[in-house]
């Protein structure tokens, strides 16, 4: 099955999933899907794709004054935060679409 | 030589009548003021060398006055000279720093390293924005096509399946498969509305009170085709595996039922997996 395609997640996947690796591992993986959808609807939702874009922009900003040399202290913690922020929350949503590839029987 | 004189000085008048008109005085007031200043001693001698002598004051000042016009022309085209030199380097200051803009954008959207000391593990900037964005485009794309296509199959079955009724029956059927049967039992569009179809049939079926003749009726003690005989399974199956608040939470989100996903997770085995659970 193609990794790319996120379907939603039917009964038949379930079915599928729990009779190949078992209810506790089903259970599991639905569990992980449930901690991460909550951040991947705010990403996706328009007001999230709004702060999420202001945000890239910010960190574009601080970006070139870090190239030129001309970053105060606090801009670059700023920097910092704003990165790791930005990493956190793509590990979030890359580990969401792994989870549900694996559910869709991707892996 | 004094009528030579008054010829040239008519001619000067002229040129000036030409030229202009009225005299500005310039001219007039130097070859005027020759006069005025030429010494006394020279007045004594005008009526014969005063002619002589303002011609050449004329021409003195004829040729200051060019040396005058060469010198600021000169001035002049140095000083075009040095802002033409200026606007040069401005305009090529202006050049490099266009070519270091856009030779710094072609580096933000390729792949450059930064190299955080701190940060053990480097990250790409560029690679980090390229991986959400493919990863929106993605999302909404996939799942745009995804339930599109599965509307359309699902649709051209229910008219399919309708063909062999009468429209209002037809109708009938319909209006109760969305009333209480309209549900995404998988990604297979056909199978779906096939099921929730008979579903709706059987329902209307029951509700008139006609049953359905069964044809093995007479037929006991046949074994399930393509049953499993594996007691463990059915021993597994049996367990109920608690889902938390996350897992709850998430399938309420996808609109699937919790009592439906229980049993899918107790369920047997699919058909289609039968014989194949230990692959």
């Amino acid at each position: 099955m193609d990794s790319e395609r996120l379907e939603e997640i039917t009964i038949a996947d379930l079915e599928t999933h729990a009779a190949k690796h078992g209810q506790k591992a089903t259970s599991k993986v639905l569990s992980l899907l449930g901690q991460r959808k909550p951040l991947y609807d705010i990403v996706m939702s328009p007001g999230g794709q709004l702060l999420f874009a202001k945000h890239l922009n910010r960190m574009n900003e601080l970006l070139d004054k870090l190239v030129n040399g001309k970053v105060t202290e606090s801009q670059r913690l700023e920097y910092k935060i704003r990165l790791e922020f930005l990493q956190s929350s793509v590990k979030i949503l890359k580990n969401y679409k792994r989870y549900k590839s694996v559910l869709k029987g991707g892996q | 030589m004094p009528e030579d004189n008054v010829t040239d000085n008519a001619l000067d008048d002229a040129i000036i009548e030409e030229l202009g008109g009225e005299n500005d005085g310039i001219d007039d007031g130097e070859s005027q003021n020759d006069g005025g200043e030429v010494s006394a001693s020279d007045d004594e001698d005008s009526d014969l060398d005063g002619e002589t002598e303002s011609d050449d004051a004329d021409k003195i000042d004829w040729a200051k006055e060019l040396q005058d016009s060469r010198s600021e022309v000169g001035r002049l085209k140095k000083e075009q000279k040095e802002t033409n030199t200026q606007i040069k380097s401005i305009s090529e200051n202006m050049n490099s720093l266009i070519n270091l803009v856009k030779s710094t954008q072609q580096q933000g959207q390729q792949e450059t390293e930064l190299s955080d000391p701190d940060d053990p593990i480097p990250l790409t900037m560029g690679g980090l924005m390229n991986e959400f964005k493919k990863f929106q485009s993605n999302q909404n794309q996939t799942q745009t096509q995804a339930q599109q296509e599965y509307q359309d199959s699902y649709l051209n079955v229910i008219g399919q399946l309708g063909s062999q009724y009468s429209d209002k029956v037809h109708q009938h059927i319909v209006e109760r498969m969305y009333k209480d049967f309209n549900v995404k039992h998988s990604n297979q569009p056909e199978l779906d509305a096939q099921l929730n179809f008979e579903r709706a049939k059987s329902a209307i079926l029951e509700e008139s009170g006609i049953k359905k003749k069964n044809p093995l009726q007479g037929n006991k003690g046949k074994a399930p085709l393509g049953g499993s005989t594996n007691t463990d399974q059915d021993v597994k199956s049996a367990q109920v595996v608690p889902l938390d608040s996350y897992a709850q939470d998430f399938i309420k989100s996808t609109g699937m039922k919790e009592e439906d996903a229980q049993k899918a997770l107790q369920g047997d085995m699919p058909l289609y997996l039968r014989g194949k659970a230990n692959m």
